[in-house]
């Protein structure tokens, strides 16, 4: 009897020991099974695409004026990390333009950088640009992002855009003389001045823009920080202001902004970019920086707008992946996830990295090379002074 | 390996996959509209 319940008891618990090992595995095998699986998606927000009209364009040329925003990694970097890192505010670097007498990197700011410089802006630049070699943190470091959009509608007129305008005011003056920007904005040919966000490469060169054209009307995403609006203001800026608004404005025919509200390193916020939809080739993305990354620009873009041919044609712009050329095995991810969206031209340089690019070609992308240029680094990417097109043979 | 323990990891298994379900379907998205715990 005594033996027959000693037998039953350790049955019992090799009963419950196989329960706790069993709902263990189970439980765990679950968990790997639901997240890879399709049923892990069933929690996210369901988005209909809006198919947004905005119309249609003939095509789109870029040039790109400049895309060396600094010359050396290893000294921007350093100037960064001696700053206390990348959240801190761009403006107390003691960078140029807003440095102060014998500016001590991380002990700057904007009121009292601006006050050096105010007096020659924005027509005696190269006396403030003197005054910054002499005392600023690096200024021969500087270079600057900007390029010229120029769209063409079906009616056959055209549109020039400038986006952004680069950081040193040496280099940004030297560059738009040489692809004869100066003049354009002189003779008013620019019909918008497109800032794609507050970054010190793509903004600080503000007043070399406003020495040839004042009154040029500006674009800007919501989100810009005091000292920004400010600089606009100091810069002797007397055109029209436009702020885009979180989400999508149509502009033109074919041609629409998407604002993305994203905090960005530097202490920036927000950033837009350009959509422009091209008759018979698709959608075709346009952007500074892409701090808001290709993967939401892509599927904001395509939940909202209707694109030509139901489908993405090109990109151009700094991509935003390894910027300071280094690499992580997750970057390898977003060159992967790229095909998903069946680019079929792709011009990217500044941000994107060369690393990147690379990379992109070795995948076999349909990245368009460049000439490696007034100090562009490499021929895996779009480089100074090159051009790429958008448009229907 | 006695048949009970092996039976126990079988009725495990269910119960283990019934309460991943459950925790799923059912307890997170419950826990999900406590905006207490957000606080």
């Amino acid at each position: 009897m005594g033996e027959e319940k000693e037998k039953r008891g350790l049955s019992r618990r090799d009963f419950v020991k196989g329960l706790v090992v069993g709902g263990s595995a189970g439980f765990i095998a679950s968990m790997g099974i639901y997240s890879y699986g399709p049923w892990r998606t069933r929690h996210f927000a369901k988005e209909t695409p809006k198919n947004i009209d905005i119309g249609e364009c003939k095509s789109v040329k870029i040039l790109n004026i400049s895309e060396t925003s600094w010359f050396d990694n290893k000294t921007l970097m350093g100037d960064i990390k001696g700053a206390g890192g990348l959240l801190v505010n761009q403006y107390t670097y003691n960078w140029p333009p807003f440095t102060e007498p014998k500016g001590q990197l991380g002990k700057g700011s904007y009121e009292k950088g601006i006050v050096q410089i105010k007096q020659w802006l924005p027509n005696q630049i190269e006396k403030a640009w003197a005054f910054q070699m002499e005392n600023a943190v690096h200024p021969e470091n500087a270079g600057g992002f900007s390029c010229l959009i120029e769209v063409e509608f079906l009616d056959g007129s055209k549109k020039k855009i400038l986006m952004d305008a680069g950081w040193s005011y040496d280099w940004m003056d030297k560059s738009y003389q040489r692809e004869g920007i100066d003049k354009m904005l002189a003779n008013n040919e620019i019909d918008l001045f497109f800032m794609s966000h507050e970054h010190f490469d793509h903004f600080w060169g503000l007043p070399v823009v406003i020495k040839y054209r004042p009154d040029v009307t500006m674009m800007y995403p919501q989100g810009f920080y005091p000292e920004g609006k400010q600089y606009i203001k100091d810069s002797g800026h007397r055109g029209k202001l436009i702020e885009t608004k979180p989400g999508l404005t149509k502009l033109w025919p074919g041609v629409a902004v998407y604002n993305f509200a994203i905090p960005i390193i530097c202490r920036v916020y927000g950033e837009h970019s350009f959509l422009f939809n091209v008759k018979d080739l698709g959608l075709v993305y346009l952007t500074g920086c892409n701090h808001q990354g290709i993967i939401q620009y892509v599927v904001s873009a395509r939940n909202s707008v209707k694109a030509e041919k139901d489908k993405n044609y090109g990109i151009y712009g700094g991509l935003h992946i390894s910027p300071f050329e280094d690499w992580d095995p997750k970057y390898d991810d977003l060159v992967i996830a790229m095909r998903k969206y069946g680019f079929e031209k792709i011009g990217c340089n500044h941000c994107t990295g060369i690393v990147t690019a690379k990379k992109f070609i070795e995948a076999g992308y349909p990245v368009v090379q460049g000439t490696a240029r007034y100090r562009s680094k490499d021929k895996a990417y779009l480089g100074n002074g090159d051009v790429i097109e958008f448009k229907a043979v | 390996m006695s048949s009970q323990y092996k039976a126990g990891i079988a009725v495990g298994i269910l119960i283990g996959i019934g309460l991943y379900f459950l925790l799923i379907t059912w307890i997170l998205p419950v826990m999900s509209k406590w905006k207490w715990i957000y606080t």
